[in-house]
């Protein structure tokens, strides 16, 4: 909606107004970004990532190398190392290959260290140094675990008949501030192979889906999923996915129940016409950034009906 | 001792200036003559603004002299015994004039019926006519009131064409953020402490195209009225001002206007109701006007697929007795409707707008009182779907109805007492839905109750004091009940042959309802909550002092200094929980104060008025942002212009021709540095990794509102002339208004970018502006035929 606001003032404004001269500043302060998210998904170890960079711009904006991070849960306190790979463990490959037009991946990948054992419901501290410049602290509780209703939790994956709408539910997760819910939807360019290609629905086409509040606890698959991506894809793919799935298609879902700072880093804040701005949980003189955290349930759809008696349908 | 000492002299001093201004006012009030009437036309309809003066009809000395009220009703005190003569005129009528004996304590009843002129005389004014400036400065204890008559709307230069919201910009006191908004603060208020009223009735959105054009046609407007503070107690339901714009019914004779601009065109018809009608209906005379307007972007280019449109009507009826009956009613609408392309492939359809309609029946008492019965509803809604996606909405809806009875009377001379009572229901439903999931969604019904006792006591020619009280509830659903009593207290001290005057007036102030549109944005329409258990009201204490003075027969002068307490104002709450309903909003304080410089010349072929204001103004929240570390944050909001001038002219030529200008000069707004831009990602919970956020780079920001822009002046201009007798009753009046005229770039606001992605080169880090209206002409015609 404030996405929408705004380009509806700027529109109003080109045809009265006008825009200025620019005026070149200094070089804004060395300020670090840091990104850290902590995942809980059944019993597989906690997973920790944190993407530190830089404002643009600035003088030492590029990779931030040798920081210190730690995560503190308890007495226990662990740390995130660089990451070997590079950055590939947290900004996907097809970001890397775009570099240069993704000026922000000019930063530096962390990873957990070492196994750290975290509950859902526990609280986690973070600490970051950065050089002896400056420290960002701040603290996540993990959400509450949960589990699905429909697909049932046993459901690795499940069938879906085609143009069917998926009533996904799961139980509440105490202290969640919203639900995520992500689909990675495959093999639709083969059924709108009619479209131009610069039309074609993206391969996978990557769904979000928001459920806002701890019992907002059902949405339904694939309408309710994918509010803020249908301005992008032709009028055909998302009329279709009102309806349900084609046939021949597959869907990875995530469900995500997600913590206060999660949703406070992800949504927009108060108007500023240079930007978006948001509500960070990491504090710090030296820079700002979040700490996040979720726990993540993950099943697979299946719209074939040729799969009919060897895969268990999903609404069972 | 010596600390005491130290004191004793200025309290001394003090105490002496005070006891000589008392000892200098006449408290007693002599037993002399007293004469009080009402004025009417033929059809038996008040007439207000008409002079009605005394003259010792031995030595032709004007001895006294007032003007009419609302209701046509004149009171004249303190007259010497003896043969006087009592002459009564209004423009477009014939003069009365009677010479009689008064006793030295007589008091006489005269109600008069002026006749109209038959011939309208070029250039005739009436002599002695009272403007309002001078009616404020001589009957207003401690309200600070401007009214600007239509003919003055239209010669202030307005967005397209003229705009009564608009003209409340150029009063002091007042500060515009941005050309674009309509909206407008007063005295470091907040925009949605402004109370709106057409004919009485709220108005809760008035401005079409989100803030470029206010929904009021100039056509109908009789008067716009800005009171921006010391108000009495019969005021209540916003802390900072009222904006009063009253229609004009006109004056019964079958009228056609017309006006063609390049936004849109509007229409108006006004007369009379036939003499059967009014003979069924028991009314000795019921006029009434019409008014329409309509866009033509939409009809122009497929391409803006948007409208407004708004109707208006009015209807005052008179009965024998001299009972005023009234009806006002207003719809308008804002219509986008997209249908989906090829690059846009998502139809919307938007809607905004106001209804509302609004009757009161006054029946004026003997000796002057009145008692006044009004009903009103009002209602503004909202309503943003996507039709392919009938789960995705967002709606705002408020609406109020309105009961009130008000009665005045003047139980002894010098004394008018008002009481009144008022009941209220209002309701409200804002929804913000898509996507399977309910974002926000508040609403529900609130009743309300004021009930006020005021008095205005004049003891003699030198004082006017008005103590007042007002109580306030209000109830909603699940709420405790909010009480709140309001004392208000004002007195005006008439000195130098009541030419001068000190004033000054304090009180409580409270507010049930809010606008929780983000006022950064220079366009917006306003989402309305009311208090409830969730939200507070805002009570706020005012006190203000004044001089007045008025110079010569068309100077008046007005210095006023104000301080205004603001409690609980609320602010959206941009990191609120979703599982707590009751943090959608943070609660914060304010405060402002400052001073208003007014000097008008109010008669003469050059009129007009300058404004100096001087304002500090502050709020104080909870910072949101602030990880909890931080409590508080103070800072200028938006609207704290340190000092804003306006310069307000207008010529007449001798050849029907009229020169309008405005310049305005306003110190550097408020505005909240970015210090920095970074890339954003969102986070991918089914990969664990980010991916780039296509809404854009995210703004490090510097502290709340600690920059200022530059400097903002403009200089406006509007020529109209007017040409008579076409096709032999009408009257064309071309118009030419250009805005900006020596095409200043103010700015509107800066922002920062960083538009090299691989290079670390600091010359691109930049900051633009956006200014805005550049110089913009524009022109039109008015049509007017009998």
């Amino acid at each position: 909606m404030r996405y929408l606001t705004r380009w509806f003032i700027l529109g109003i404004f080109s045809l009265t107004g006008c825009e200025m001269d620019s005026v070149s500043l200094v070089s804004p302060e060395s300020l670090l970004i840091a990104e850290v998210y902590i995942a809980k998904d059944g019993s597989n170890p906690l997973e920790a990532t944190a993407y530190l960079h830089r404002v643009l711009g600035s003088k030492d904006y590029g990779p931030v190398l040798g920081a210190d991070i730690t995560l503190t849960s308890g007495d226990r306190s662990v740390p995130l190392v660089e990451d070997s790979a590079g950055t590939s463990t947290c900004i996907p490959e097809w970001v890397q290959r775009e570099t240069s037009a993704i000026s922000g991946s000019l930063g530096t990948c962390y990873r957990l260290g070492e196994l750290l054992s975290v509950q859902p419901g526990q609280a986690i501290q973070v600490s970051i140094k950065d050089g002896g410049v400056g420290e960002l602290f701040g603290q996540t509780t993990l959400p509450g675990d949960f589990v699905m209703k429909t697909p049932r939790s046993s459901q690795k994956f499940c069938r879906l008949q085609r143009d069917q709408i998926l009533e996904l539910s799961w139980s509440e997760s105490q202290d969640a501030w919203a639900y995520i819910v992500e689909a990675n939807i495959w093999d639709l360019d083969g059924v709108f192979n009619y479209l131009p290609e610069e039309d074609l629905p993206p391969q996978p086409l990557h769904l979000l889906g928001l459920a806002i509040s701890s019992d907002d606890t059902k949405m339904r698959f694939p309408a309710e999923v994918g509010l803020f991506d249908r301005y992008g894809l032709h009028r055909d793919v998302f009329l279709q996915l009102q309806e349900g799935l084609p046939e021949s298609t597959t869907a990875d879902i995530s469900v995500a129940a997600v913590d206060r700072n999660f949703v406070n880093w992800a949504r927009a804040g108060k108007f500023h016409p240079s930007g978006q701005i948001r509500t960070p949980s990491l504090q710090g003189k030296s820079g700002t950034g979040v700490v996040g955290s979720y726990v993540r349930k993950n099943f697979k759809v299946l719209a074939d009906s040729t799969l009919q008696g060897l895969v268990s349908s999903c609404s069972t | 001792m010596i600390e005491k000492n130290r004191y004793v002299k200025p309290i001394k001093f003090v105490a002496l200036v005070f006891l000589s201004t008392l000892a200098a006012s006449d408290i007693v009030v002599a037993q002399t003559g007293h004469l009080m009437g009402r004025v009417r036309d033929e059809q038996g309809a008040t007439l207000d603004g008409a002079l009605a003066r005394v003259v010792n009809a031995n030595t032709d000395v004007i001895v006294a002299l007032t003007t009419t009220d609302d209701l046509g009703f004149f009171e004249l005190e303190d007259l010497p015994g003896g043969l006087i003569r009592l002459e009564v005129q209004r423009l477009g009528f014939m003069a009365y004039i009677q010479e009689f004996q008064l006793g030295d304590t007589e008091t006489r009843i005269i109600d008069i019926e002026l006749q109209i002129q038959a011939l309208e005389i070029e250039g005739l004014t009436v002599e002695g006519t009272r403007e309002p400036a001078e009616i404020a400065f001589e009957e207003e204890a401690g309200l600070t009131v401007r009214a600007i008559e239509a003919a003055d709307i239209k010669t202030i230069p307005g967005f397209i064409e003229p705009d009564p919201i608009r003209v409340a910009e150029v009063l002091p006191g007042v500060v515009s953020t941005s050309d674009f908004s309509a909206s407008f603060n007063v005295r470091g208020g907040s925009a949605d402490q402004n109370l709106i009223l057409l004919d009485g009735i709220p108005i809760f959105n008035p401005a079409h195209l989100g803030g470029l054009v206010s929904v009021f046609n100039s056509d109908m407007v009789r008067r716009a009225e800005l009171s921006a503070g010391g108000f009495p107690a019969e005021y209540g339901g916003r802390v900072s001002s009222v904006l009063s714009i009253e229609s004009d019914p006109g004056n019964g004779q079958l009228e056609a206007q017309g006006a063609v601009s390049l936004l849109m065109s509007r229409g108006a018809l006004g007369g009379s109701l036939p003499k059967k009608v009014k003979n069924i209906l028991g009314l000795r005379d019921a006029r009434w006007r019409v008014s329409g307007r309509r866009s033509y972007f939409d009809l122009l280019t497929d391409k803006i697929p948007y409208r407004l449109e708004d109707g208006q009507f009015v209807f005052e009826g008179w009965t024998e007795g001299g009972d005023r009956l009234t009806i006002t009613g207003y719809k308008g609408a804002d219509v986008l409707g997209i249908d989906y392309t090829d690059s846009f492939p998502l139809s919307l359809d938007w809607d905004f707008g106001n209804a509302l309609i609004g009757s009161s029946w006054t029946h004026p008492t003997s000796g002057g009182g009145s008692v006044d019965v009004k009903l009103g509803y009002s209602k503004f809604s909202t309503d943003l779907k996507f039709p392919d996606f009938g789960d995705v909405e967002f709606s705002s809806k408020i609406s109020q109805t309105t009961m009130g009875l008000d009665w005045e009377s003047r139980p002894k001379r010098g004394v008018t007492a008002k009481i009144g009572v008022e009941g209220r229901l209002m309701d409200y439903q804002n929804s913000i839905r898509g996507g399977g999931t309910q974002f926000w969604k508040v609403g529900g019904p609130g009743t309300g109750t004021s009930s006020y006792a005021q008095l205005q006591w004049r003891p003699s020619n030198s004082w006017v004091i008005e103590p007042g009280i007002r109580f306030d509830t209000w109830l909603r659903k699940d709420a405790q009940r909010m009480d709140e009593i309001s004392p208000r207290l004002s007195f005006k001290r008439f000195l130098v042959g009541r030419r001068l005057a000190f004033k000054a007036s304090m009180g409580r102030y409270t507010q049930f309802v809010h606008s929780v549109r983000d006022e950064d944005l220079p366009l917006g329409i306003d989402i309305w909550v009311l208090s409830g258990p969730d939200v507070p009201r805002v009570l706020s204490d005012q006190g203000q002092l004044g001089l007045e003075w008025r110079v010569g027969n068309s100077w008046l002068f007005s210095l006023e200094g104000y301080l205004r307490e603001f409690d609980d104002v609320i602010t959206e709450n941009f990191g609120e929980n979703p599982n707590d309903p009751a943090d959608d909003f943070l609660r914060g304080r304010g405060r402002s104060y400052g001073v208003d410089l007014f000097a008008q010349r109010f008669r003469g072929n050059t009129t007009g008025w300058i404004t100096v204001g001087w304002l500090k103004a502050l709020r104080t929240f909870p910072d949101y942002r602030s990880v909890g570390f931080a409590d508080e944050i103070e800072f200028p909001p938006i609207f704290d212009r340190r000092i804003d001038v306006d310069v307000v002219l207008n010529h007449d030529f001798w050849d029907s021709a009229q020169v309008g200008l405005r310049w305005n000069f306003g110190t550097g707004l408020p505005f909240t540095e970015a210090v920095g831009v970074f890339s954003s990602f969102s986070h991918r919970v089914s990969d664990g990794k980010l991916s780039p956020d296509d809404r854009g780079n995210t703004v490090f920001l510097g502290p709340k509102n600690g920059e200022r822009y530059p400097v903002r002046h403009r200089l406006d201009l509007s020529i109209r002339k007017e040409f008579k007798n076409i096709f032999g009753a009408g009257l064309i009046t071309p118009y030419i208004n250009v805005l900006n005229v020596y095409d200043r770039r103010n700015v509107l606001f800066y922002f920062y970018t960083y538009e090299d992605s691989t290079s670390v080169d600091t010359t691109k880090w930049t900051r633009r502006g956006f200014s805005m209206f550049p110089i913009l002409p524009t022109f039109g015609f008015e049509m007017r035929f009998r």
